[in-house]
């Protein structure tokens, strides 16, 4: 039989934090009144996806399954489109950040990772202003508050995955979940 | 301020009344694939398959969420068109707006007449791999199951006093390695049920290369009339000069 990339355990460890980004949206909420705050739990979640599972695709696909769920459930305030896009590009910028800094464990690349992560959703609404013909500089000047906002949450998200991170390592969270593999 | 927690109710936006309930979700697919490609158009067109559209979602009993979609942007809208229109033309603000419109709206015609699995098999069935289908699945069905944990571990760290202390933005910035509490317990559980699930999945022939979905998809003569129509229709805008 052919060797599946992903073996059973990890397809469904990546589907159940999928499924917990879209719960914590639901069931989270920070008495914060800024935009892309919920962030914060998501970029934590996605850096620890791809730190449990060590393969490449797998932030890509907890990105795509979270964005699926959040479309159903009409999350998201510009359409289902741009929630399924917004998810999977957090996932796809997520995974490339790692790929470039290496070790989420490492703060800093955590941190730098969630900002990454984080800021490709705001590039998402950006190409959505783009692609409507809106001039730019509208687009631009109408999300700088937004773009920041992204940047600081998207930075605070990935310093929680880091935490949460050494926090399940020191647990030996990583020697269970070895002898489940 | 206090912690706003959501009540605990997850559905999707299914509309069981409409019509379109009864295509294959490979059409609906189509269908809002097509109309995506129809924003690029320049005004005039662009009127034109609005009014189409709008017929067709208000036959199709979706108007309502039609309207739903258009509620939740209807400030950026507003501010949009007036913007465009003072600083560069009316022309351009009509097209800004009808275009965003357009584009946060095609896909109520697949997601709010779709189910999740039903979605999944059409993937499933236009070669996206089983366990992908499968993952979409599962996903849902963990869903009130992952809130209803998030919310214990949530009650249980509030009564330790752990969260108290984050109610704005400047103390979220100093304690956030607080919310630990409630990540670390939340992937544990997630990792268990994942096991748990693997083995039940295992146990039930989830890799054997003999398995057969349950339901299968069929592509009947409505399918194919509605997408040679909507294609037709879609060429003909682009084309027409």
């Amino acid at each position: 039989m052919k060797k599946k990339y992903f073996s059973t355990f990890q397809l469904i460890i990546l589907t159940l934090f999928s499924a917990l980004i879209v719960a914590a949206k639901i069931a989270l909420r920070l008495p914060i009144q800024l935009p892309g705050h919920s962030g914060i739990f998501w970029m934590a979640i996605i850096i620890v996806a791809a730190r449990v599972v060590l393969k490449k695709g797998a932030a890509t696909f907890v990105g795509i399954v979270s964005g699926i769920m959040a479309a159903f459930l009409g999350l998201g305030d510009f359409g289902y489109l741009d929630t399924f896009i917004s998810y999977t590009a957090i996932g796809i910028g997520t995974e490339l950040a790692l790929l470039l800094l290496g070790n989420p464990e490492n703060l800093v690349v955590a941190t730098l990772a969630g900002i990454i992560g984080h800021f490709a959703k705001f590039l998402v609404k950006w190409a959505f202003g783009a692609i409507t013909g809106a001039p730019l500089g509208f687009v631009a000047l109408g999300l700088a508050k937004a773009m920041i906002s992204y940047i600081v949450f998207g930075g605070l998200g990935g310093l929680l995955g880091g935490l949460t991170l050494l926090a399940l390592k020191k647990a030996g969270f990583f020697a269970y979940l070895a002898e489940k593999k | 301020m206090k912690w706003k927690r959501r009540k605990l109710y997850i559905s999707t936006d299914l509309e069981e009344t409409s019509p379109l309930r009864k295509f294959d979700p490979r059409t609906k697919l189509f269908l809002s694939l097509c109309a995506s490609v129809v924003v690029m158009l320049p005004l005039q067109r662009l009127f034109i398959f609005l009014g189409l559209y709008i017929i067709f979602i208000i036959w199709a009993r979706l108007f309502s969420h039609f309207l739903k979609q258009m509620d939740k942007i209807k400030w950026i809208l507003i501010i949009l068109f007036l913007v465009d229109w003072l600083v560069v033309s009316l022309q351009l603000a009509a097209e800004v707006t009808l275009r965003l419109s357009v584009l946060t709206s095609v896909f109520t015609v697949l997601f709010a007449t779709t189910t999740p699995s039903e979605l999944g098999l059409a993937l499933e069935s236009l070669g996206f791999p089983y366990r992908f289908a499968f993952s979409i699945n599962l996903a849902f069905q963990s869903l009130g199951m992952l809130e209803q944990e998030w919310q214990a571990i949530w009650e249980a760290q509030k009564s330790r006093g752990v969260l108290f202390d984050i109610m704005n933005f400047r103390t979220l910035f100093t304690k956030v390695g607080d919310l630990v509490s409630l990540t670390v317990p939340a992937i544990v559980l997630a990792t268990k049920h994942a096991w748990v699930i693997t083995e039940s999945a295992t146990a039930r022939g989830f890799d054997s290369p003999m398995r057969k979905p349950f339901h299968q998809l069929s592509y009947s003569a409505c399918d194919w009339v509605v997408s040679i129509i909507s294609a037709g229709l879609v060429s003909m805008l682009i084309l027409w000069r």
